[in-house]
């Protein structure tokens, strides 16, 4: 943590190299925070470089008192919310999604981080990530980003509303409403 | 308890927030109530389905893509820094140049004595009579200037960008080489 409040410290300064210990720290969550919420690869890592680059602009207003990880995912939170939104407009389905995602191998990639997994286990995680994004695709942005940064980041309610800008009743109730709506989906489903 | 206070306190255990009391209740409620109890089931299935989901790794290539489109940025914003500079710089030499040779050309043509005598501009003639003084000006200016600086000005400006293209190529060299040494 030391390490990092100095990459920060000395990234503000202009120092590339610090910067470049950040990204190799943080691309992980941030990519996977845009890959739930944008549902594709190649969007996820244009979110990612967006976010970066936004980061990169802005990093001198960073108030070393909140943690980068929380700045950095409100960031990212923010872009995927505006996307998806303007996505609306030029609305892909579901299922042009999962067969862009079949041939780019998004599905593949899970288990890759490892795990070394038989293929009865790579079917089967390959059909849960089908599932779990097909059920975050059901949601508004807003309620994605919400679910997305309570069980991937295991972020509480105060800091979903900090990295939302939202209150956290509000945020308590997205997130109530939104598990009842995707529980509802499995029941069908099955 | 009633099923809407049951359905609360289900999504305060999953999160971890419900006291021992509530549970209590809840489990009571539960074990009468079939509504809830499918309710229930479901809610832990997308729970157990949602926290069993690992993060997706970034991409290998990634990193190095990130750090090239922040380099980009950086020299980006140092070659509009330049620029600006650059103007801000050709700007003020102008006016250093061209302000005495526009009073110069003003009281030749009478409009700065135009100007001094009439007490200031107050009426439209006035206003007019300046507007014609520094029109016919700016002509002059043009038709005697423009001539002999056209050659310097463009000179200076090829050589402006010239060192500035320069000097933009080398840095990005040495950058380049300092991120191709950075990622192993």
């Amino acid at each position: 943590m030391t390490d990092e409040r100095e990459w920060i410290r000395l990234a503000q300064e202009g120092d590339q190299t610090a910067f470049s210990r950040l990204v190799g720290a943080y691309q992980t969550p941030v990519y996977n925070l845009a890959y739930r919420m944008l549902g594709n690869r190649a969007e996820a890592e244009d979110a990612t470089q967006e976010t970066f680059l936004r980061a990169y602009t802005n990093l001198r207003s960073y108030d070393l008192q909140r943690p980068f990880s929380s700045w950095l995912l409100s960031i990212a939170s923010h872009y995927c919310i505006d996307r998806l939104r303007r996505r609306r407009i030029t609305w892909l389905s579901f299922e042009d999604e999962i067969a862009a995602s079949d041939e780019t191998g998004d599905a593949s990639e899970i288990h890759l981080k490892g795990e070394i997994l038989n293929p009865e286990s790579v079917v089967a995680r390959q059909e849960q990530e089908m599932q779990i994004q097909r059920l975050l695709a059901a949601l508004s942005p807003a309620d994605r980003a919400a679910i997305t940064l309570r069980y991937w980041y295991d972020y509480s309610y105060e800091e979903i509303a900090r990295t939302l800008n939202m209150t956290v009743s509000a945020v308590k109730s997205r997130l109530h409403r939104a598990r009842r709506d995707l529980a509802q989906m499995i029941e069908e489903d099955s | 308890m009633d099923c809407e206070q049951a359905s609360e306190i289900m999504q305060d255990r999953l999160d971890g927030l419900s006291a021992t009391a509530d549970i209590l209740r809840l489990e009571e409620h539960l074990a009468g109530c079939t509504r809830c109890q499918g309710e229930w089931r479901r809610l832990q299935l997308l729970d157990h389905l949602f926290a069993s989901a690992p993060m997706v790794p970034a991409p290998p290539y990634l990193r190095a893509r990130l750090v090239a489109a922040t380099e980009k940025r950086e020299r980006a914003r140092r070659a509009a820094l330049t620029c600006t500079v650059l103007a801000l710089g050709c700007v003020t030499l102008a006016l250093f140049l061209f302000v005495p040779a526009i009073l110069d050309l003003l009281s030749a043509t009478g409009g700065a004595t135009a100007v001094m005598l009439s007490g200031g501009l107050v009426t439209l003639n006035q206003l007019l009579s300046l507007a014609r003084v520094v029109g016919r000006t700016t002509l002059i200016l043009l038709a005697r200037l423009i001539p002999p600086l056209a050659a310097p000005g463009l000179c200076s400006l090829l050589v402006a960008l010239g060192l500035n293209r320069l000097l933009t190529g080398l840095s990005r060299a040495c950058k380049s080489d300092i991120i191709i040494r950075r990622i192993p």
